[in-house]
């Protein structure tokens, strides 16, 4: 009797240290083959490639678009300028029209298609999801690396497989039944493992923010100014005059607090820009600055206010 | 095979049995709805829906309370990132964040909020920003029980005018132990340790809240009544800055109105005035602290001989022994408005009084305050309530013709 209750403890031990193991720190492991560190010209600019994924995968979610997704998702967090996966797609359609699949597509085409430095390629090898009663699972298996389409090296690989599971050994009740009707929610659970697959990977994918820092410039305002002084009331049918001095050949425009946004400036000649804008009946503008706003190509825009008056309207 | 033979399937049984049942479905159900407890309170500005792809966003570095939250923050961050990247807004990539941040040398996030908006808007050049800060993460463990708990705070700013368009308290709590019934002996001990220590977790609750706390920021369209601002809540960094350009403007206005009372300022007075009054404020570009002051032009300016005619030897042994300098802070039409102005002084600390005259015969109560023997102590005091009251003012001799230095 006393070896009997021995072993179901010993049992019990090796059961709990196997779950421990198996929802604990299963860690990714990521091949870099070049780093950051303080390498200059390291890729700033990346697109994720669409996945590809294995025939034999029939999942109507579509696993690997969840990953790609996440991945997008997260992956913005990191030093790189990433494009958004929309434009990306609307950029290859074409040659993908043309019955070329993603593999196909030299580097230098990809270059010329996106105008980044470098992609991102996935492939899913598996994915897995099914919830039956005392056992439930999902699983992602991929993998993933970055290209340099600029010298063709590749950056960083990895092959990963994430893995949820809810069963008996589950340490509560309560955590099972919540982990399997989670897990019957298909996309939801997709969605979940890819976060903790997508989230392992980034721990260790070299990461140039703190490279970019200093070279973050945003574009040059020199000064704004507008015909409205003080808080002189304005009424119905006066005209906003806004006129900006700054960086050439840019897009300009100007605010009127929140209320009125994106009103097109025109440069007239080089660096000043000037736009105005004529009050109409039923416009509700209560103390509000104007801005005047300087982006450049890169998305980047700078910001001045006209702080010599606020515009009332009667 | 051998439960089923154990149960003897009386009627009795069968009735205890379904009780039991029950009783495991019920429990379950409670425990599983207080098992990961929220606490969310979160609302949003109706003008938060006016933000479009063409507005951008800046999620600012997370403040934190206690040291060792720094991972916890980095998820927040890291998780608000991923989840506002669905939002309507675009959002200012973080490299570009900070990189601007550490040029600009603010690299204590406690300070954000203390930061007028508009100044992150000439920073960063975005539109809104979101500060957030973590106000708790507390693991604790009692064998059988452990338990997580983190709260943070958030608050969407539009740079543009200050307004909160958003603003959210969330605590999220979970736990693992007796309560949630175990497995088995071995889940009831080693659960609770494991929930604890696995960073997953944490990143799992984490990853939940923003969830969560997000949601209503990507659909703000979805928002019930009780979730939307009743009305415009400006940001308290915006409202005193605003207050400060609205005050500023309004006496100027009050005093342009009175203009002709006040003896004519001479132009390196006002220069000198302008040098002080700006000199605090050099960090802070958004206050427009200069103020322009109009001169009278009723009569033509005495010259510096004529006035030194003026003074009688006994006015000149008059101003060397009692106090000759003062500081006006107001001209009134009426004496309630000047009572009023001296009342707030008063409150303030500051000894006021009201001088009545008469300009064109029309009575004139002008609010002075202290006297002092020396300009420079007049000059401190005068300096003192531009940039703690933000009341602008100007020094006069107690003959009440403003000083010349």
């Amino acid at each position: 009797m006393k070896l009997l209750l021995f072993k179901n403890f010993k049992y019990a031990i090796a059961v709990g240290l196997i779950a421990v193991t198996a929802v604990g720190c299963g860690k990714a492991n990521i091949s870099v083959y070049h780093g950051t560190e303080a390498n200059w010209d390291y890729p700033k600019t990346v697109a994720i490639l669409p996945f590809s994924y294995d025939p034999a995968i029939t999942e109507e979610t579509l696993p690997h678009q969840i990953l790609r997704g996440v991945l997008f998702n997260y992956f913005s967090y990191l030093g790189y300028t990433d494009i958004p996966i929309k434009t990306v797609d609307l950029k290859i359609a074409p040659l993908i029209k043309t019955g070329s699949s993603i593999k196909d597509i030299s580097n230098a085409q990809l270059m010329e298609l996106l105008g980044t430095d470098a992609v991102i390629r996935g492939h899913l090898i598996n994915a897995t999801n099914f919830t039956a009663g005392i056992y439930a699972e999902t699983s992602i298996e991929a993998k993933l690396e970055m290209v340099d389409l600029r010298t063709g090296d590749l950056l960083w690989e990895t092959e990963h497989t994430e893995l949820s599971t809810s069963s008996i050994v589950t340490p509560s009740l309560i955590d099972m039944i919540a982990e399997q009707t989670a897990n019957a929610e298909v996309d939801k659970a997709y969605h979940k493992v890819a976060e903790s697959f997508i989230l392992k990977i980034l721990e260790k994918v070299p990461d140039p923010a703190s490279l970019r820092h200093e070279h973050v410039q945003l574009p040059h305002i020199i000064s704004i100014d507008s015909n409205i002084k003080k808080n002189a009331q304005l009424y119905p049918d006066d005209v906003i005059y806004v006129s900006m001095k700054g960086d050439s050949k840019l897009d300009a425009h100007f605010d009127i607090g929140s209320y009125k946004t994106r009103i097109p400036m025109k440069e007239v000649s080089t660096g000043l820009y000037t736009g105005s804008f004529r009050l109409k009946k039923g416009d509700q503008i209560n103390s509000s600055l104007i801005i005047g706003s300087l982006s450049n190509k890169k998305g980047l825009t700078a910001k001045k206010f006209y702080k010599k008056g606020l515009v009332f309207i009667k | 095979m051998y439960f089923y033979k154990k149960i003897n399937f009386t009627y009795d049984n069968r009735s205890l049995y379904s009780h039991l049942v029950n009783a495991v479905l019920a429990l379950t159900l409670v425990f599983q709805s207080t098992a990961c407890s929220t606490n969310l309170k979160s609302k949003v500005s109706g003008n938060l829906n006016q933000l479009s792809k063409q507005q951008t966003v800046a999620i600012l570095p997370v403040e934190i309370l206690k040291k060792g939250q720094e991972e916890t923050g980095e998820m927040l961050r890291q998780g608000l990132y991923a989840n506002l990247k669905g939002a309507k807004f675009n959002l200012l990539e973080r490299y570009v964040v900070d990189g601007l941040l550490k040029q600009h040398n603010l690299h204590n996030p406690a300070e954000f909020l203390k930061i007028n908006p508009m100044q992150f808007a000439e920073i960063l050049g975005a539109d809104a920003v979101l500060i957030t800060r973590i106000n708790k993460v507390e693991r604790s463990y009692l064998v059988i029980h452990s338990s997580i708990e983190i709260g943070i705070s958030a608050q969407l700013v539009d740079t543009r005018t200050g307004e909160i368009l958003w603003r959210a308290e969330q605590t999220e709590q979970d736990y693992q132990g007796i309560a949630k019934i175990p497995t088995g002996i071995s889940s009831a001990i080693l659960g609770p340790i494991q929930f604890v220590t696995n960073k997953l977790n944490l990143h799992r609750m984490t990853s939940k809240l923003v969830n969560k706390l997000t949601a209503i920021v990507k659909n703000p369209e979805d928002a019930k009544k009780k979730e939307t601002f009743n009305e415009t809540l400006i940001s308290s960094a915006a409202t005193r800055d605003l207050k400060k350009i609205k005050d500023v403007e309004k006496l100027k206005n009050e005093w342009i109105d009175d203009v002709s009372a006040y003896t004519e300022i001479p132009s390196d007075v006002i220069d000198q005035k302008e040098t002080f009054l700006t000199k605090p404020h050099k960090k802070q570009e958004s206050l427009p602290s200069k103020i322009n002051w109009r001169q009278r032009k009723t009569s033509p300016k005495p010259t510096i001989q004529q006035q030194e005619k003026n003074i009688t030897t006994a006015q000149k042994l008059k101003q060397n022994q009692f106090p000759q300098y003062t500081i006006q802070v107001g001209a009134y039409k009426t004496k309630e408005n000047a009572r009023q102005m001296v009342n707030r002084l008063f409150k303030k600390g500051y000894k006021a009084h009201i001088k009545p005259e008469l300009k064109q015969g029309t009575p004139l109560f002008k609010v002075l305050l202290e006297k002092f023997n020396n300009k420079d102590q007049a000059y401190d005091l005068a300096n003192k309530l531009t940039n703690k009251e933000n009341l602008p003012s100007f020094i006069v001799t107690t003959a009440s013709s403003p000083t010349k230095p």
